[in-house]
């Protein structure tokens, strides 16, 4: 990576070590932050700025820099107590800070804190939720002549099923993912008879799954309508079914999933979960 | 025209079940059943007198498509009004079907009354 120094004073071999160490190369010194920019080089640039006693011209100058190019990463060697360097951070995401006086061991800490992946904070588009909870409390009504209630959205990591009983579709177009409805076996067998108009005992398997896997079939094919209104593209593969409470999905795409979930009117939960990755 | 028996083809058993009791409730309680295409053919075969074919789209060894391509290509079922049901409400699925010979297409979730009025208007 390539890397400035602003230092006013000599920068030693030992830094210049650990800097290496961190993969900058190749490194250039300036004692002029208004130079600095003229240093940078294609989108990968690092710059470990000793600030001077003036703070409030050091956040100019470094919020000129910021200007210069994108995707820049920068290290303030700042004196303790200094706010000004407090408010560039709070601005600047790829800011970081160590105290003077500039040790190998304060500069290692602060390049590994500048370098450290960011966690991508979790990023559902809710445009691509709504259609499925739309369309569930519709088809809920529908096939099965129940009429549902959103009680509770949130964000899980990962993707695991809350019920006995799980219908998941995988879908792929706008966005790659999975959707999930999930519930107790309870609910799955009064779901199916209210489906079926018929007698559903616990030992119908068949029955039971193949009523969950058309309910999120046709729950799916519903949001697929709504999506193409919205000029949202998405093909849907046939239903999986998946028995048994908090199992985990190995979906790969290490997205978060939106948990709704919804309940009866005789209080039995009903959750969907949806789990993409957008294009 | 009047529709006494129906041949109802789809893999799933439940949606089997659920056609079976909409149709009787609608007034059509004389259905037979098949889970896939081929299996509809041996029952449309074996059948005579069967009025109205329902049929599933994604079904395994034969899909509903191949399945009524095959019907309307066959002299002795060819006249059989064939309605397609399915959960996809895709434009190009809807005219591929008809295209194909489908009589009318039925997209999932049905009621009686909406699976009366297909069958009426045949």
């Amino acid at each position: 990576m390539n890397t400035i120094v602003i230092s006013k004073g000599p920068f030693s071999a030992e830094l210049t070590e650990v800097l290496h160490k961190n993969g900058c190369d190749p490194i250039k010194t300036v004692k002029n932050p208004a130079l600095a920019a003229a240093k940078f080089m294609g989108k990968q640039n690092i710059v470990v700025y000793e600030w001077s006693e003036d703070p409030q011209e050091e956040t100019r100058n470094l919020q000129e820099l910021m200007k210069q190019t994108t995707g820049l990463k920068v290290l303030l060697i700042v004196d303790e107590g200094i706010k000004e360097a407090i408010k560039v951070l709070v601005k600047y995401d790829e800011v970081k800070f160590v105290f003077k006086p500039l040790t190998r061991e304060r500069l290692q800490i602060g390049m590994r804190m500048l370098l450290a992946e960011k966690k991508r904070p979790p990023t559902i588009n809710i445009e691509y939720v709504n259609p499925f909870i739309e369309s569930t409390k519709a088809i809920m009504q529908q096939m099965a002549q129940t009429d549902i209630e959103k009680k509770e959205v949130r964000i899980d990591k990962g993707l695991t099923v809350y019920g006995d009983i799980s219908g998941v579709m995988a879908l792929s177009g706008n966005a790659n993912g999975f959707v999930v409805i999930s519930m107790g076996i309870d609910t799955a067998i009064e779901i199916v008879k209210r489906m079926t108009m018929g007698d559903v005992s616990e030992s119908d398997n068949e029955l039971i799954e193949g009523g969950i896997m058309e309910l999120i079939n046709v729950i799916s094919g519903q949001a697929q309508a709504l999506f193409n209104q919205n000029q949202h593209h998405f093909d849907f593969t046939t239903p999986t079914m998946v028995r048994g409470k908090g199992h985990t999905i190995n979906h790969g795409l290490h997205e978060n999933s939106i948990v709704v979930k919804f309940e009866t009117p005789d209080h039995k939960e009903l959750f969907l979960q949806v789990c993409l990755k957008t294009a | 025209m009047k529709v006494k028996k129906i041949l109802i083809v789809d893999d799933s058993p439940t949606m089997l079940r659920i056609l079976q009791n909409t149709l009787a409730k609608a007034g059509f309680p004389d259905s037979i059943t098949a889970c896939h295409g081929k299996d509809g053919l041996l029952k449309l075969a074996e059948n005579r007198d069967v009025d109205l074919i329902l049929s599933d789209w994604n079904m395994p060894e034969m899909t509903g498509i191949e399945f009524l391509k095959n019907v309307k290509a066959d002299g002795d079922t060819k006249n059989i009004p064939f309605i397609m049901v399915t959960s996809r409400n895709v434009k190009e699925d809807i005219m591929e079907a008809v295209q194909s010979g489908a009589r009318d297409y039925i997209v999932k979730p049905f009621t009686v009354e909406s699976i009366q009025e297909k069958i009426n208007n045949i």
